[in-house]
This record gives C-alpha cells, sequence and structure tokens, in this order.
C-alpha cells in the first residue's frame, strides 16, 4: 500500500479521472485551506504537492522538470541583471539551448537521426528512450518566461518558489493550459480567492471534464479504437464513424482535461486560461485555430509566428511564416510525419483562406456564407484528424480508399441499431463541442448556487456514472503523450 | 469567545462551569478558536467542498463494504473499487521491455509450472480438429499454423471477434456457437491484448472460468498477449486460472511490431508460433502431433470474423 500511494507505477500514473487522485486531492484540499493566509507555507505546500504530483505522472524525470526549472530561474535573473546587449543574447542562447536540448532529446532524436538514416540508406535502430510527460508543456512555458524576460515585458520573479510553481503548478502541467508567466505569477503572489462562485464554478468544470473524458471520450474509443488499428471486418459506414467519433473524441478527451485544469486552478484560487471556445463552430480554418487548443495557437502566435515577421512583411512572407509556424505546431503533437503532415495541410488550408479572404472578402459575411463554412471547416478538420490518429499516410490512404469503396447505406440500418450507446455518445459529444464559452460559464455560475445538497448530489451522481459507464481499460488522456 | 456557563447550581456543575470558562478564557485560546471561527467563516466554500468530498468517499465505502449492490432500471451498480486505488500494479522488474527492434527470443517463455509438467503428458498422434479463436492476433498467428496443421493431418477452424476481450466471450453466446459448429478436440484460444491495462483485473477470472467450463472436455492450450506495454495482471491471471502447462506466456518475448505498434508483423508472429508449438510438443500439459511443414503458403482455413464490441 505504501508503494501504491507515495511511489511512481508506470502501469497506472496518476491521473485526473482516477480514484487515487481523488484520494489525494481530498488531504491536499484540507492542508491547502490551513494554510491559505500563510503566503510561503501555501507556495511551498502547492509546489510540494505539485512535485510529487509529476513524480507520480512521470517518475524519475521529476529531475528533468527540476533542472529545468533551476536553470530558467537563475539564466532570467543573469538575463535580467546584465547590461550588455551581447551577453543577454548569450544568456537566452544558452536556457533556448538547454531547455529545448531535453526537449529534443527525450522527444526528437529517435525521429531526426531516423530519418537521416533513411536519407542516406542506412539501417537505423530505434534508441530505447522514454517521453517525459508533460515536457512539451513546460518546456514551452518555461522558454516564454526566459523569452519575455530577455525582450523587458517581464520582470524576473526572485522567488525561487513562485518559479517552480509556475512551471510545476499541478492542475496544469501535464497537458496545459499552456500559461504565461505574467498571468499565473500574479495569481501566485495574492491570496487565493476562495468564495462561493469560483470554489462551486471548480467543481462545476471539473465535474464537466470528468463526463466529457471518462464517459464520453473513453466510451468512443471503443469503436474509432479499432476504425484506426485497422478496421478489419468492419463495414465502410461503421469506419466512417469511427472516423467521425475520432474528431469528438479527442475533443471530449482534451477539452475535457482542459475543463479539470481549469476547475481545479479555480479550486485552487487560481483562473487559468481557457483552451477551447466551442471549436467545431468555427466558420473558417484561422477561427478554428482561434477556438482549439487557443493556448498553443497563442504560444505559436507570439514566439513564432510574430518574430517570423508575421503578417507585416507581404503577402508571400506571411504565407511562408504561416506554414513555418504550422509545421512547428504541427512536429510539437510529437516525432511523426503524421503529425508534421497535419501540421502542413493545416497550414495550406490557412494559406488558402487568406488568399481567397483577400479576393472575396464578403464571401462569409453572409448568414449563408457562414453556415456553409462551419460545415466546409468541420469536414476539413475530420479529414485532417485521419493523418493525425493513423499515424501514417499509407494507413491514412487505405483507410479513406476503403471507407470510399466500402460504404453503402444498406447496412446503415443495422449498425445504427447496434450502436446506439456510441451515437448517444456522439450527440452528447457533438453537443458540448458546440456550447459557447459564455454559455458555459452561465451554467458554472448556475451550479455554484445551488444548495449544497444538490451539488454534493450532483458529485455523487457524476462520479458513480463514470464508474458504470467507464471503459475497464486505462485511459490516459491523448495529450499526455505530446 | 465560547462561554460554558454552569446550568445546574449543583457544586459539581458549578465547578465544571467555572472550569471551562477559564479554560476558554486563557489568552492563547481565545486566540486560537477566533481565528478558527474566522477561518470556518471565511473559508465556507472550501469547507464545503472538502463536506462533499467527505460525503462521497463515504459513500463510496458504504456501498463498496455492503454485500448485496444496488440496482437502477434493472441494472446492477458499480461498486468503486476502492482498495484498488491504493494496490501497486506489476513492477516495471517484473515486466519485461518490449523493444520493436530487439531480436526475436523463443523457448524463454514457458513459466517454471509448465515446464515441470514435461514429459508427464503423453503425446497424442491423433488428427485433432483445431479451433483457433480470439483477437486480432490470431490474424498473424492462422497462415503458420495452417501450414502445421496441413503437414499434421489436423482440421484447422479460425474465429477472429476483433478487440474481444474475455468478458465478451464469457457474457455472449458466441463461443457455444462456434464451438457447437467446429466441434473441436483442441481449442486454441489467442485473448487478452485488450485487457493488458484493465483495472479490475481480478474479475477476468470469473470469465475465463466461464469459458474453460463451456469448452468442456477437449484439450485446450491459452497463447497469452503479446505486450507491448505492461500489463496490470492479466497474464499473471490467465497462468493462474488455467494451470500448469495450458498456457503460453508470450509477454517476455520480443516482437517486431507492425506499424501500429501493437500486433506482431507476420515474420514476428510465425516465428511466435513456432515458439508455441515448441511449447506445445515440448512442455504442455496437451501435446499432439506438430512435425515442423516441409510446405508453407498454405490456403487460409475458413475464418468467422465478427465485428468489435460496441
Amino acid at each position: 500500500m505504501f508503494h501504491a500511494l507515495f511511489c511512481y507505477d508506470p502501469a497506472s500514473p496518476l491521473l485526473f479521472t482516477g480514484g487515487q487522485f481523488l484520494c489525494w486531492f481530498s488531504l491536499f484540499y484540507v492542508g491547502f485551506l490551513w494554510l491559505r493566509d500563510h503566503a510561503r507555507a501555501r507556495l511551498a505546500y502547492l509546489v510540494l504537492f505539485s512535485w510529487f504530483f509529476y513524480y507520480k505522472c512521470g517518475g524519475v524525470f521529476v529531475l528533468a522538470l527540476l533542472a529545468t526549472t533551476l536553470a530558467d530561474f537563475l539564466i532570467a535573473l543573469r538575463i535580467a541583471s546584465t547590461q550588455r546587449e551581447r551577453a543577454r543574447r548569450g544568456w537566452l542562447a544558452l536556457a533556448l539551448s538547454s531547455s529545448l536540448g531535453l526537449l529534443l532529446y527525450f522527444k526528437y532524436t529517435n525521429f531526426f537521426v531516423s530519418s537521416i538514416a533513411q536519407l542516406i540508406g542506412a539501417k537505423f535502430e530505434p534508441f530505447d528512450i522514454a517521453l517525459p510527460a508533460g515536457i512539451s508543456f513546460y518546456t514551452f512555458q518555461s522558454l516564454s518566461y526566459v523569452i519575455d524576460v530577455y525582450r523587458r515585458r517581464l520582470e524576473p520573479t526572485r522567488d525561487p518558489l513562485e518559479y517552480a510553481c509556475y512551471l510545476a503548478y499541478f492542475p496544469q502541467i501535464v497537458a496545459g493550459p499552456i500559461v504565461r508567466a505574467e498571468e499565473l505569477l500574479l495569481e501566485l503572489r495574492h491570496p487565493p480567492r476562495l468564495d462561493a462562485e469560483r470554489v462551486g464554478s471548480g467543481l462545476y468544470l471539473v465535474l464537466l471534464g470528468l463526463v466529457k473524458k471518462a464517459v464520453i471520450a473513453d466510451y468512443l474509443a471503443r469503436l474509432s479504437d479499432p476504425v484506426f488499428a485497422g478496421g478489419v471486418g468492419l463495414s465502410g459506414f461503421e469506419l466512417l464513424l469511427g472516423v467521425y467519433g475520432y474528431a469528438f473524441q479527442i475533443y471530449c478527451d482534451f477539452s475535457g482535461y482542459s475543463d479539470m485544469a481549469v476547475g481545479l486552478g479555480r479550486l485552487t484560487g487560481v483562473e487559468l486560461p481557457e483552451n477551447f471556445r466551442a471549436p467545431y463552430a468555427a466558420a473558417s480554418i484561422t477561427e478554428f485555430w482561434r477556438r482549439w487548443h487557443v493556448t498553443l495557437s497563442a504560444w505559436l502566435r507570439d514566439y513564432i509566428y510574430v518574430p517570423l515577421g508575421g503578417n507585416r512583411r507581404g503577402r508571400t512572407r506571411t504565407l511562408v511564416n504561416l506554414m513555418a509556424t504550422m509545421t512547428l505546431g504541427g512536429l510539437w503533437h510529437g516525432a511523426r510525419a503524421s503529425f508534421v503532415l497535419w501540421g502542413v495541410l493545416h497550414g495550406l488550408l490557412l494559406c488558402g483562406e487568406k488568399l481567397v479572404g483577400e479576393r472575396w472578402p464578403a464571401l462569409r459575411a453572409s448568414k449563408l456564407g457562414r453556415l456553409l463554412g462551419t460545415i466546409t471547416t468541420f469536414q476539413l478538420v475530420v479529414l485532417l484528424w485521419i493523418p493525425f490518429r493513423s499515424g501514417d499516410l499509407g494507413q491514412s490512404v487505405l483507410l479513406l480508399s476503403r471507407i470510399w469503396r466500402e460504404f453503402g447505406l444498406s447496412s446503415a440500418g443495422a449498425v445504427l441499431g447496434a450502436r446506439s450507446g456510441f451515437l448517444a455518445m456522439l450527440g452528447f459529444g457533438a453537443a458540448l463541442s458546440l456550447v459557447p464559452p459564455g454559455l458555459s460559464e452561465r451554467w458554472a455560475r448556475v451550479f455554484s448556487r445551488a444548495p449544497l445538497w444538490a451539488r454534493a448530489a450532483a458529485l455523487v451522481v457524476v462520479v458513480q456514472t463514470t464508474l458504470e459507464l467507464r471503459s475497464s481499460e486505462l485511459q490516459p488522456f491523448i495529450y499526455f503523450q505530446f | 469567545m465560547i462561554h460554558a456557563s454552569p446550568k445546574r447550581s449543583d457544586e459539581f456543575g458549578f465547578a465544571r462551569g467555572v472550569a471551562v470558562s477559564a479554560w476558554c478564557a486563557d489568552r492563547e485560546r481565545v486566540a486560537f478558536f477566533s481565528r478558527l471561527r474566522v477561518k470556518l467563516t471565511t473559508e465556507r466554500a472550501g469547507i464545503e467542498l472538502l463536506a462533499m468530498l467527505g460525503a462521497l468517499w463515504s459513500l463510496l465505502g458504504l456501498y463498496a463494504s455492503v454485500a448485496r449492490p444496488l440496482s437502477l432500471f434493472g441494472r446492477e451498480l458499480q461498486k468503486a473499487e476502492i482498495a484498488e486505488f491504493f494496490r501497486p500494479g506489476p513492477r516495471p522488474s517484473q515486466v519485461a521491455r518490449v523493444s520493436a527492434t530487439a531480436p526475436f527470443r523463443v523457448g524463454a517463455s514457458a513459466s517454471p509450472e509448465a515446464a515441470s509438467v514435461s514429459g508427464k503428458a503423453v503425446l497424442d498422434e491423433a488428427p485433432q480438429r483445431i479451433l483457433i479463436l480470439g483477437d486480432s492476433m490470431i490474424e498473424g498467428l492462422l497462415p503458420r499454423l495452417a501450414d502445421y496443421a496441413a503437414e499434421n493431418g489436423h482440421s484447422l477452424n479460425a474465429v477472429i471477434w476483433y478487440g474481444s476481450r474475455t468478458i465478451d466471450w464469457a457474457n455472449s453466446s458466441r463461443l457455444t456457437e462456434v464451438l457447437a459448429a467446429a466441434r473441436p478436440t483442441f481449442v486454441i484460444i489467442a485473448l487478452g491484448s485488450s485487457e493488458l491495462k484493465v483495472r479490475d483485473v481480478e474479475k477476468r477470472a470469473v470469465a475465463v472460468e466461464r469459458m474453460l467450463h463451456r469448452i468442456g472436455s477437449s484439450k485446450v492450450l491459452w497463447i497469452g498477449p503479446p505486450n507491448w506495454t505492461t500489463d496490470t495482471g492479466i497474464n499473471a491471471l490467465l497462468e493462474r486460472t488455467l494451470g500448469s502447462g495450458r498456457f503460453f506466456r508470450s509477454a517476455e518475448l520480443h516482437f517486431e511490431r507492425k506499424r501500429d505498434g501493437i500486433h506482431p508483423t507476420l515474420g514476428s508472429s510465425e516465428r511466435w508460433l513456432d515458439a508455441v508449438v515448441r511449447y506445445v510438443v515440448e512442455e504442455s500439459a496437451v501435446p499432439i502431433r506438430l512435425a515442423t511443414p516441409k510446405k508453407t503458403g498454405t490456403p487460409r482455413p475458413r475464418v468467422r470474423v465478427f465485428s468489435p464490441p460496441s
């Protein structure tokens, strides 16, 4: 029991949807409330719990997190205290190379070496390198901090605890949202506001995220997983259903995690940024990227697209910048050619939209135009999820050709009848993906004003529902692998 | 400040009241209770949350401890397996790391218990009606098994239920139907790949026993899943439930995988089946004639295919 509670177990990492997390969070919260008014003790407590949480998720890789924390904290101080531009640039280069070096080593070594081996026709055996959980997320946070200090947009914190908490804050370390230092550090400096509305809405978001992930996403995976694992024995109609199922599975999985992160943030008095704004209601790919994984899009915009020149250097350069940003965005998701391809295709669509938008600016002004735009955008996004999920261009083409050849409505009735549970979850997922953030916040406020017994009953009902509908397999969050 | 005034005029009550008043009048204690009251007022939302979590834990614990589960709309309500939160998964040292490129090792798979029965069982030379059933792993095993069956005069039937698990077979009538159709004398089961990460692994023992009960007196060999990730105990459970000589443990073998990272390649699957055959003949409790085939590429036998369980 001691081992299960305190030691890292690769077979059962600490997930927000798991019982062990609920147990740890309940214990943590008692201490957190007690230390609320003691700024230093509260911060130290948050850091220790966050490190422990990360250790339970990623084991010894907590050392990589500690190394990044220490290195970037000290380097940022040096950058701020140095006046000579050349020295500042040198310190920045050191920070970038140390943080990016770790990320490149853990995430991209096999990808780059095998690509080179393929180019020169050599044989390559992949190195046995495991990927630390959440490294892409906390590395981006660390980079943004050092770059902001270098640009003199941010005064570096002189408190190592504050910086450690910014990087390791447990609700968002493993899969975001990617938070800027200026936002989180400010929140951490003040005593957390834990009024009824904030705590109530936090609990609402945790429960909503739990339903999205453990009930809807995991249920949808029951068909989409076999579809993308070859789909042998499935009809064309079922394959198509599985592809649409994946679109809502990944939405519910990731936005469910983000909701839980924002909810846990509110429970500890911190307002984390939202990551999703009804992405499938977007009327264009440009709009989709303002609604999907918002914090990553903003990071890519501020630290890659704008420094490259953004849209300030003419049309051709704008298109090149867009392509470069989206390709890197694709590569950020993982060291696979299919992710790069996914990023490139999104980049091409963005470029196409820019050109069309310049030529016919009034195209989407009408209501009909917006409706058609929403439908087209959704179909394109679903289409591009195929290479993203398949992991291989050949398999993507095979899946598409099978859907094309084997699609028939003759079996549709039987399939729909046999998969009524899947269809119901698909409907729930679709409905949730279209809820605008404002409406969701209003529901959260209504929930927070409900009587105590009603909120307690909702908690019990949601937990019991996840027990009833959960898959028997441990289903880690999809974005944990990125 | 909290005061306890005597309600009775008797000596004992009065003395107690004075003592409590004195205790509360102590400056430090007054400050403590004052802070506590402020805390309870300002942290009301947080304390309410703790109360809700407490109520949730109490209900889950209470329900987990009752012997008879409740039903709602004819469906039994699941119990939270609270003890499992604190039970460790298999240690990494107990589970071999599987490398996609490591060479395929054969013959290192049988458990000590299985090995101890080798030599005791008598080789059955008679032609068998072999039925192989299970999940998608059968796709890779089948071509080589067809070669062995043709070489040794056995008939072969195959049933693939993609993505199926032990509980799917145990809870449906499909097993009874395919057994009735094939009337096998030797049943090979390749299942467990979809149950590597199950939380409720102990519940699978009932499913396996139910399957074995339906198979009855036919010889049974279970091919364990080719782990691509650490399992939560399905291999240990199968080994325990099937007993000596009927379970081929594949977890520690090294496979070349297809691009999905899960299924062994065709070549690797062939070597996998060769290892299984060696185990059947040399170590298992159900040895049958399985001489090495001289020809390969035997036409695929009749395969019944089922879609993944919804």
